[in-house]
């Protein structure tokens, strides 16, 4: 006995310096399971001396008369083997870690059982804390009319009973699969992109519209909202999915009688070439233009920029077109087109100001006349010399009665051209004057080609314009 | 001397953002403020939406006898306003 309480003291002091410097608190126990020290982390942690507890039973540290009811000390001694098990200590209202490691000598006898303890109170409660909040995420989701998916690592985590029927898959193959799966092949590409895009830049509401196709070949729209989110730790991405095939139906037959009803052929081409774009950024355009003949040989024209991309935008446009086919019966200059719109508007539309360039060119004159009105600018080149950047001061249609709006007056010959751009286009009069540069070289159908590459490659990149562009290119014959 | 209210206009003011600050003005001017800098320090782009909700609030300022200064404007969007010649509709300081 003596040499066994000498052993444990010089086992103490030998290890002292060791255990002491280990935050996790260690407990060494006889193999009578009486306790024979703990390092310095186990005396604060139960708040007690050395000579407190040294030879008692390990329950009588908590003040207990018998032994836990999940002790695990006789495991320890009958395998001889570590265990580790999560415990909860109510004295103390603890979560603890802990294993049992017992230390054996030469033939195999039991000399001390080794108790490490770390206290996992903090993390057990933010365990309880996410389950919780998965599970509110769950009801929040479950209840939500929309589908709604939450992505990590490309990886749907959670999913509502909607986006099951939205997807038409069962929730169990959903759920830990990977998102692009879900989704028509011609899209993964770009949707990788988007994904990664929202991430990176923490985007919200990231908005896009997909065609799928069913078994049946019935297709189907859904519109994809992505918001930037992070869950359980690590950064995610929210997407609600909405079926949007009806209003798409409608909006695309909008489109149709958009399209349809924008200007093929102009008034007096004998004396000009033309070249025209017209992209809308989703399927409604809020852009539009329109020339007519204005006498016998001038033309009087306008390009339109409503606010707005869907219905609105088409009943505003259409709403303009009719106004400026009355204004032209009634007068065909420029200011005076601007001037009167101007007065119709400004009790009509509130806060959604129009922004039109009017203009009126005369082939007997070589006359062109430009009126702005929230669409400022235009570009003008004399044949063989640089573009010009030309500015007609004046405030959208409808914000004041007395808005006052300048007119521009060009005398043009044969070769020389002029563009009018919305300010989807606004990108060419961008500083450099690169794409200025580029436009005073080339031919108009050629400036045309590149536009409509560059917007089809930003709708390549972005899944869809910034804005409605667009453009007319006149030549003078 | 009459409360004058500054107000950042955000980085990008397009018509994501302008809904929040058309209702953050209109609750002020609810609480009887009709007096408003607007600070553009922090704002690079503002499209037609920024301005045509910026003309609207003026409307409503000036029917109320109340004023809108406009502050701190990078060159790109005090240029915008001069094409417009809203710039001589509001007041512009430094």
């Amino acid at each position: 006995m003596y040499k066994r309480v000498q052993d444990t003291s010089i086992l103490e002091k030998e290890l002292n310096g060791i255990l002491n410097g280990i935050p996790d608190i260690i407990k060494v126990y006889n193999p009578d399971y009486t306790i024979a020290f703990f390092n310095e982390a186990g005396y604060n942690f139960y708040n007690r001396n050395p000579w407190e507890i040294k030879g008692k039973m390990c329950y009588e540290v908590l003040n207990r008369k018998d032994k836990c009811l999940d002790c695990s000390f006789d495991e320890v001694v009958e395998n001889k083997q570590m265990i580790t098990r999560e415990r909860y200590i109510p004295e103390l209202n603890k979560f603890m870690d802990v294993c049992y490691n017992p230390v054996l000598d030469d033939d195999g006898n039991i000399l001390f059982i080794v108790e490490r303890l770390r206290d996992i109170t903090e993390k057990k409660i933010l365990d309880k804390i996410l389950k919780d909040s998965k599970e509110k995420y769950k009801q929040i989701l479950n209840n939500s009319p929309d589908a709604i998916l939450i992505i990590v690592d490309n990886t749907i985590v959670l999913a509502n009973y909607e986006s099951c029927n939205l997807l038409r898959r069962d929730y169990s193959n959903i759920i830990e699969s990977n998102v692009y799966w879900h989704f028509p092949l011609k899209y993964r590409k770009v949707l990788h992109k988007r994904f990664r895009n929202v991430l990176l830049q923490k985007r919200m509401k990231d908005t896009y519209d997909y065609e799928f196709t069913s078994l049946k070949n019935k297709k189907t729209n859904l519109e994809v909202c992505c918001s930037y989110m992070i869950y359980d730790g690590s950064p995610a991405i929210l997407a609600t999915i909405r079926d949007i095939t009806d209003m798409k139906q409608e909006l695309n037959r909008a489109a149709r009688l958009q399209r349809q009803n924008l200007q093929k052929s102009f008034p007096c081409q004998e004396y000009f070439s033309i070249e025209s774009i017209y992209r809308p950024a989703n399927i409604i355009s809020g852009d539009f233009y329109r020339m007519y003949k204005a006498g016998e040989n001038a033309i009087v024209g306008i390009v339109i920029d409503v606010r707005g991309k869907g219905i609105s935008a088409a009943l505003n446009i259409s709403a303009l077109d009719v106004l400026f086919l009355q204004e032209i019966a009634i007068c065909h200059e420029p200011i005076d087109i601007v001037n009167s719109l101007n007065k119709k508007l400004v009790s009509y539309y509130e806060e959604n100001y129009i922004a039109v360039c009017c203009f009126n060119m005369n082939f007997n004159k070589k006359e062109l006349k430009v009126v702005g009105a929230g669409i400022n600018r235009f570009i003008f080149q004399k044949k063989g010399e640089k573009v010009e950047e030309k500015i007609v001061k004046g405030p959208f249609l409808g914000m004041f009665e007395n808005s006052d709006f300048s007119e521009k007056i060009i005398y043009f010959d044969s070769g020389d051209r002029v563009f009018f751009v919305s300010d989807g286009l606004d990108f060419i009069f961008d500083e450099d004057k690169v794409i200025q540069r580029y436009m005073g070289k080339v031919d108009i159908s050629k400036f045309k080609a590149y536009i409509d590459e560059f917007l089809a490659d930003t709708r390549l990149e972005l899944g869809k314009l910034e804005d409605d562009s667009t453009m007319i290119a006149i030549e003078i014959k | 001397m009459e409360n004058n209210i500054m107000i950042n206009i955000p980085k990008d003011f397009v018509v994501d953002e302008v809904a929040t600050f058309r209702t953050t003005i209109n609750k002020l001017m609810e609480e009887k403020n009709k007096n408003f800098t607007f600070n553009f320090s922090q704002c690079h782009f503002i499209d037609s939406t920024g301005l045509g909700a910026l003309v609207s609030i003026y409307k409503k300022c000036d029917e109320k006898g109340g004023s809108i200064k406009l502050k701190s404007l990078n060159s790109e969007v005090e240029k915008l306003f001069k094409l417009t010649r809203l710039d001589k509709i509001f007041e512009i300081c430094p």
